[in-house]
């Protein structure tokens, strides 16, 4: 019973995501505002009927809308060979009054585990755990948290995908960008 | 008069009988004055250096057609999972596999590339996708497919870069020498014909 209990937990924790941190196991994000990544359920409600037709790019393309406030962006990632209303990654910065992007009825853009533009790096830390590499510039910062074992991820096995990267920008040590999702193979 | 002039006329005749019966023996490879048929290893000495050991078609009786020059009719592309076919249909209705390319299509996101007819198109290059290029060889051949692919889009040739595998495109494989010969075939064809089929099996 105990042997069988062990297996469980230890499955559990190879599944829910990368150690990356003794405290805090990375778990990746794929919902922003109610939609996920690979998964076209809420897209056309909360993005619009004609997302796909807001589409630019040539190879990998993306749509952008704003806020209601319109001080902040999503982009949509769309991949080839996906589906419509599919998308491979979602991108979020701070934007000025924008309002030539279409506007979507939403305050500001946070991730299931609390990710929203303004928090500082310390809750970063505190929600996601060490990154797997920090790249410092003069006058900002990159977090990046990398999932590539595709050969024994449960999670990138799931969505049959081979590296998810999540990247979070901070300048004066507040999230001014953050971008999550899965890489072209 | 009438004797000379009969006598002249078979004599005549029979001159005339024995030279076309001597070009025809000659005509048939047979001796001139006797048209007895030389021995079969003569025959074959008798044949010039140059052609020997070449396969000559095969000529049926009357027909002309088969005496036209075969030419380049189509060349198109065959998928199989494992290898992308340079294949060209002559008129006579053979085919040769002009050049044969490893690649891969899927296993990731939605998997392998539908199976049916295509059309290829533009080259995008560079395409500043890690995914899309290998060791500078970087390049997207566009696809059209000539069926409903119920909502996928997106799908092209390229080199097969980062991890191995696509999301569908068809990536190649063999490094960056062998990517830029199949951009090569491919842009002389497209520049001269524009698209090309994909047999995607």
């Amino acid at each position: 019973m105990k042997k069988n209990c062990l297996i469980i937990l230890l499955s559990c924790l190879s599944c829910s995501g990368q150690k990356t941190n003794e405290s805090v196991n990375f778990v990746p994000d794929v919902f922003i505002s109610n939609i996920s990544v690979l998964d076209t359920t809420n897209v056309t409600t909360i993005l619009g009927e004609d997302v796909m037709l807001n589409l630019e790019g040539t190879i990998i393309k993306k749509a952008s809308f704003s806020n209601i406030m319109q001080n902040e962006t999503l982009e949509v990632i769309f991949q080839p060979g996906s589906y419509l209303n599919e998308f491979s990654k979602f991108i979020v910065f701070k934007s000025k009054n924008d309002v030539s992007k279409p506007q979507i009825d939403i305050q500001n853009f946070v991730t299931e585990s609390g990710i929203e533009l303004g928090i500082d790096k310390k809750t970063l830390i505190s929600l996601k755990g060490k990154p797997t590499s920090i790249t410092q510039f003069i006058s900002s910062e990159i977090y990046e948290y990398v999932i590539d074992n595709y050969d024994s991820s449960c999670f990138l096995e799931k969505y049959k995908m081979s590296i998810y990267r999540a990247k979070y920008f901070f300048e004066n040590s507040k999230l001014v960008r953050f971008e999550f999702g899965f890489d072209y193979p | 008069m009438g004797l000379k002039a009969g006598v002249f006329s078979g004599v005549a005749a029979g001159v005339t009988a024995g030279i076309t019966a001597g070009i025809k023996s000659a005509k048939n490879g047979s001796d001139f004055w006797t048209g007895k048929r030389p021995e079969a290893n003569t025959v074959s000495t008798l044949q010039p250096k140059g052609i020997e050991g070449l396969e000559l078609p095969e000529i049926k009786g009357g027909d002309l057609s088969d005496l036209r020059p075969i030419e380049l009719r189509e060349t198109y592309l065959e998928f199989d999972g494992s290898s992308l076919d340079i294949i060209d249909t002559y008129s006579n209705g053979t085919t040769n596999v002009r050049d044969s390319f490893s690649a891969v299509s899927g296993p990731h996101g939605n998997g392998a590339i539908p199976s049916g007819e295509w059309n290829t198109g533009i080259v995008i290059s560079p395409t500043g996708n890690v995914g899309m290029s290998v060791d500078g060889s970087d390049f997207a051949i566009s696809l059209d497919a000539n069926f409903n692919l119920n909502g996928r889009s997106g799908f092209y040739i390229h080199p097969d870069g980062n991890v191995p595998g696509t999301l569908g495109c068809i990536g190649l494989n063999g490094g960056a020498n062998r990517a830029n010969e199949f951009l090569n075939t491919y842009t002389n064809y497209y520049n001269q014909h524009g698209s090309m089929r994909l047999i995607v099996n």
